[in-house]
């Protein structure tokens, strides 16, 4: 039953993943391959602040926040002039960067060894030390995340990010300046992510390095795209299905060291049938006229 | 003298970098097809010659015969991927993102079937065996690797210019439409392309297995490379992709003198990003 939870956790937080990236590549057309290092740099703010400095796990998410928003904003404002392909290749580059740093910074990330015995979050004396109670918790997270990335979308800011993924050319000449939307907007989502990586972090309570590397990215990108793009009740799914699906491979006796490239293969397969047979999702932005 | 002998490692590495971006820059220019999947490409030929090496093949019809392999791969990436999503309409993103979902389903393939130690191809041990050059050390292996860089890329310059399937390739990266329109069958071109590309994957593929072995990332690492060459010489533009390559490699030895060398690839990553940032067309392309 608590291995149950444990699973729906993970949900929880692939959801917050998903949706924050949604805003990225289903509402505004930025297809970004760092994402896991922007949920990395949220696990790492929460993990050194809890483990070095003893500060309120709740305390810390908001640190990993202001973490996320100030590295997310260096990295705007260069990044995001650019378009098309050579963003996602300077997206990739940012995702390698920020894995490289976790890897050799080793007096503030212990490098390769990553924090282990990270303590579970309290609250008023209380600790979420069971899988069910920290279900319930990452739930109220998630529901927050997702309330806020739903608002932010039928928001007359929402329908400007959608209006630059159609067309950013007659946005522009409509008086609205596309590069402090993307900006906006890109900087909201890591700042999501990274509320989405102190949730793993407190959960999991061993991080490295490795749990973070791109090919996590690209597995947000699969939820998303395979949920269903610019939808956010598609990428509640996406995570939904993508997380539970690959458990049958546990039922299934496949050895861990198979399981796990396996996993891979099927998000991989996925995501070439996705494109080829129904590039709109699991859960279309549109309905059917 | 260890400066001399750094610029000698940037040169070996540096030709192997140019290789990669040759491969994936004749693809990308003339297909505008991001191809991701080159660097499970690349990876597939190395461990393929490595298995048949190991089954006691000769060495040369390995390495053959995992340069076919490629060559098919490649070819049928196109043919049964990218081409039906052409004709229904899909836009460059879409392809894209197959073309990364592709890469993860093979390069997930290779770790199940190689698991993720580091291979090496093994090969005569004379040519592993150090030369000095006037203080400078190099073995054959290396000697060969710059040889055979160097002559591939000569190669592929006079075939660019003075062959008709040559002049096909670029009439296409220049103008699809006006290609057709003139009775060159653009998808047959595509399919060459793809080819070509991956033959030029394989060979540095098997350079790097003998050199320094094979690893499941070396395929994504690869490709990064490649694709850094390809922006920084300028896409289009084979030799500004084979400097850039050489420079790389270059800059990358040099800097392990004053640089930890984990810092590697986050410094490659800096240069890549400022040159998308400032530079997208690269240092011999056209201004934008």
């Amino acid at each position: 039953m608590e291995y149950i939870f444990y699973i729906l956790i993970m949900v929880n937080t692939y959801i917050v993943l998903a949706v924050s990236l949604n805003l990225l590549l289903g509402f505004t057309g930025l297809i970004s391959i760092a994402h896991a290092g922007f949920m990395a740099i949220g696990a790492y703010t929460t993990t050194i602040f809890l483990v070095r400095y003893g500060i309120n796990f709740f305390l810390t998410i908001p640190l990993g926040i202001l973490m996320a928003v100030a590295i997310s904003a260096l990295i705007a404002f260069p990044s995001l002039r650019v378009k098309g392909e050579h963003y996602i290749i300077a997206s990739f580059g940012f995702q390698i960067i920020i894995y490289s740093i976790l890897l050799n910074w080793v007096s503030l990330t212990r490098g390769p060894f990553g924090f282990a015995a990270i303590p579970r979050p309290t609250i008023f004396g209380y600790v979420f030390s069971t899988y069910f109670s920290y279900f319930i918790m990452s739930s109220v997270v998630m529901l927050a995340c997702v309330a806020f990335c739903w608002h932010l979308s039928k928001s007359p800011f929402g329908l400007i990010l959608k209006a630059i993924r159609e067309d950013e050319i007659s946005i522009a000449a409509a008086g609205k300046n596309v590069t402090y939307y993307k900006v906006v907007v890109f900087i909201t989502g890591c700042a999501i992510a990274a509320v989405a990586g102190s949730l793993y972090a407190g959960v999991i309570s061993f991080i490295d390095p490795f749990c973070f590397t791109v090919h996590d990215s690209i597995f947000i990108l699969a939820v998303v795209i395979i949920g269903g793009t610019g939808n956010i009740a598609g990428s509640m799914v996406g995570a939904f299905v993508l997380i539970t699906l690959p458990e049958i491979l546990k039922f299934l006796q496949v050895s861990e060291t198979v399981a796990g490239p396996l996993r891979q293969m099927i998000y991989g397969a996925l995501l070439v049938l996705f494109m080829r047979f129904r590039p709109q999702g699991l859960l279309p932005e549109y309905k059917k006229r | 003298m260890l400066f001399l002998q750094l610029v000698a490692n940037g040169i070996i590495s540096g030709s192997v970098y140019a290789l990669l971006g040759l491969g994936f820059g004749i693809i990308y220019s003339t297909t505008r097809t991001f191809h991701f999947a080159h660097g499970a490409v690349y990876s597939i030929a190395g461990y393929f010659a490595f298995q048949l090496v190991f089954w006691k093949l000769q060495f040369s019809v390995s390495v053959i015969l995992s340069i076919m392999l490629a060559i098919l791969l490649g070819i049928a990436i196109e043919w049964s991927i990218y081409r039906p999503l052409r004709n229904i309409g899909a836009s460059a993103m879409e392809i894209l993102i197959s073309s990364l979902g592709l890469f993860i389903l093979l390069q997930n393939s290779i770790i199940i079937l190689w698991r993720s130690d580091p291979r090496v191809l093994p090969v005569a041990e004379i040519i592993r065996r150090g030369v000095s050059f006037g203080g400078i050390w190099l073995t054959l292996l290396q000697i060969i690797i710059v040889i055979t860089s160097f002559i591939l890329w000569i190669g592929l310059t006079l075939f660019m210019k003075h062959t008709k399937m040559g002049k096909a390739i670029r009439a296409l990266e220049n103008d699809p439409e006006m290609t057709e329109i003139v009775g060159i069958d653009p998808e047959r071109i595509r399919l060459a392309v793809y080819g070509l590309g991956s033959a030029l994957a394989a060979i540095s593929a098997i350079l790097m297995t003998i050199d320094m072995g094979i690893d499941p990332n070396a395929g994504i690492m690869a490709l990064l490379i490649g694709v850094i060459a390809v922006i920084v010489g300028g896409t289009g533009n084979y030799t500004g992709t084979a400097l850039a390559g050489l420079l790389l490699g270059i800059a990358e030895n040099i800097g392990i003198w004053k640089i930890p060398s984990e810092w590697k690839s986050s410094m490659a990553f800096g240069v890549l990003v400022i040159f998308i940032v400032f530079r997208p067309t690269g240092i011999l392309g056209k201004k934008a």
